[in-house]
């Protein structure tokens, strides 16, 4: 599930993920500075994780979720400030990191190298109090600033594949959902199964009860939908009151299955919306595609279309399964 | 030692008291300037307690460590320690010890330690003037 999903009304900086950028690591042999450090950190209320040497610092580093901003000093036996800020940067993998790296301040080519070797900025022993808030807290702006933008871009990712109503694949990202598991199924030749499905007299329902109490049933219809496949079906919308299932690893019986369990699902049970119950029901096209099929992504469309068309004009509220060997035809024709 | 001893017998007792309690507080200023590592604490007394306490414990290491390179000839290992002591005694205001502590990294890192011995001895009188005005000073232990 996309961690943006539920989100919505919390400042993305301020959500549980900041606490990360709020934990700072602090790496110094020395325990005069770790001292400092954590003593200073700490009653600036950040949350420090203080270690002794690079090693250790590195370990803690390379976990999932280790602290976004670390301070750490050049001078260190075994793995150093200067070391670590390289090895953290050849990682293209995760989150980005905030070095601050330590040095002595008698050595200016110190700072120099340090800088390109990845560390975001630097304190010079013997740094003041007032000195270390200030660095420390421009790189929280920093963290702060890239968690915003990161949490941005998921939300638009997010919105560009998903329909607003609903919060299933939008039209065009189940497309390309189907056409990758079409191709995955050509390769390794597990079924495939798609299913069409459309509300009866959809028109009717919103003309008769008003657009909110269409928008229950499509969200009502869809919550069946989905309750009645496997969490790793994809449903998606593919019109206004048209849903597309793509049902990987599923072969006819089951598939025919499904779509009677969803129509059912539907049916049986009347939809409470504001202008009061309504009975709806769905009617479904469904092509099962099995090894060495001969449908592509076009036709497999043209298929399922196909088969709702024949559900519909055989009175709604029902289930057709699209004759194979026609629609391959169909298709390559 | 000598320049004292030309002074006593240049001047008169009087004077020489005085003189020396000047040269005595000109030299506490050099061993440890408290009020500027307060004041890169932010003026936090207990802090600049503990940071006291810390180093009182730990120097003797560092000092061992240096002796035994200064003593073996390890230069690395000679900037190594020096280097430590440097960083520690820089941020307590350590005025004299922190510039032999620099000077004796600097012979590390240039491997010559021709004259490591003689600044040993210096530092380790400076650090022991400096062990007494720590120890003496409020709130610490």
């Amino acid at each position: 599930m996309n961690p943006t999903q539920n989100s919505e009304g919390k400042d993305p900086v301020r959500s549980e993920k900041s606490t990360l950028t709020d934990t700072v690591l602090v790496a110094d042999d020395d325990p005069i500075f770790r001292h400092v450090l954590q003593s200073c950190l700490e009653k600036w209320n950040y949350r420090v994780v203080a270690v002794e040497n690079g090693e250790d610092a590195w370990k803690i580093l390379q976990e999932p979720d280790a602290p976004h901003l670390a301070i750490l000093d050049w001078m260190m036996p075994g793995l150093d400030g200067l070391e670590l800020c390289r090895k953290l940067r050849h990682r293209k993998e995760g989150t980005y990191r905030y070095l601050l790296l330590v040095t002595a301040k008698d050595n200016i080519q110190d700072i120099v190298a340090g800088l390109e070797a990845g560390a975001d900025d630097y304190l010079t022993k013997p740094f003041d109090v007032d000195e270390l808030r200030a660095r420390v807290r421009s790189g929280t702006r920093i963290l702060q600033l890239q968690d915003a933008l990161l949490r941005a871009h998921e939300k638009l990712q997010f919105e560009a594949a998903h329909d607003g109503l609903t919060g299933i694949w939008n039209r065009r990202a189940i497309l390309d959902l189907l056409k990758r598991e079409v191709e995955r199924h050509h390769r390794n030749g597990q079924p495939l199964g798609i299913l069409m499905a459309d509300v009866d007299h959809f028109k009717r329902i919103n003309d008769t009860y008003g657009h909110p109490a269409g928008d229950t049933v499509l969200l009502e219809v869809v919550s069946r939908i989905v309750k009645s496949l496997r969490q790793y079906d994809f449903v998606g919308r593919y019109g206004g009151e048209e849903f597309l299932a793509v049902v990987p690893g599923c072969d006819a019986a089951n598939l025919m299955a499904s779509a009677e369990r969803i129509r059912a699902s539907i049916a049986t049970h009347p939809i409470d919306t504001d202008a009061g119950q309504l009975s709806i029901t769905l009617s479904l096209g469904v092509v099962s595609m099995q090894a060495n099929s001969v449908f592509d992504y076009e036709s497999v469309l043209h298929a399922a279309d196909a088969a709702l068309y024949r559900a519909k004009a055989n009175g709604r509220d029902r289930v057709e399964v699209a004759n194979s060997l026609f629609a391959a035809r169909a298709g390559l024709a | 030692m000598f320049v004292h001893s030309t002074f006593s017998s240049r001047l008169d007792p009087l004077e020489n008291d005085a003189l020396t309690r000047v040269a005595t507080d000109a030299l506490a200023t050099e061993v440890w300037k408290r009020d500027e590592a307060l004041d890169r604490v932010g003026g936090d007394e207990n802090l600049l307690q503990e940071l006291c306490e810390i180093f009182l414990s730990g120097y003797p290491q560092l000092m061992t460590k240096l002796r035994e390179a200064v003593m073996s000839g390890d230069s690395l290992g000679v900037q190594q320690a020096a280097h430590s002591l440097k960083g520690e005694l820089s941020y307590l205001s350590a005025m004299q010890a922190t510039s032999i502590a620099r000077a004796m990294e600097d012979m590390g890192r240039e491997g010559n330690l021709s004259s490591a011995v003689a600044s040993l001895t210096a530092l380790e009188r400076s650090m022991a003037l400096l062990h007494l005005a720590l120890d003496k000073a409020p709130g610490v232990h």
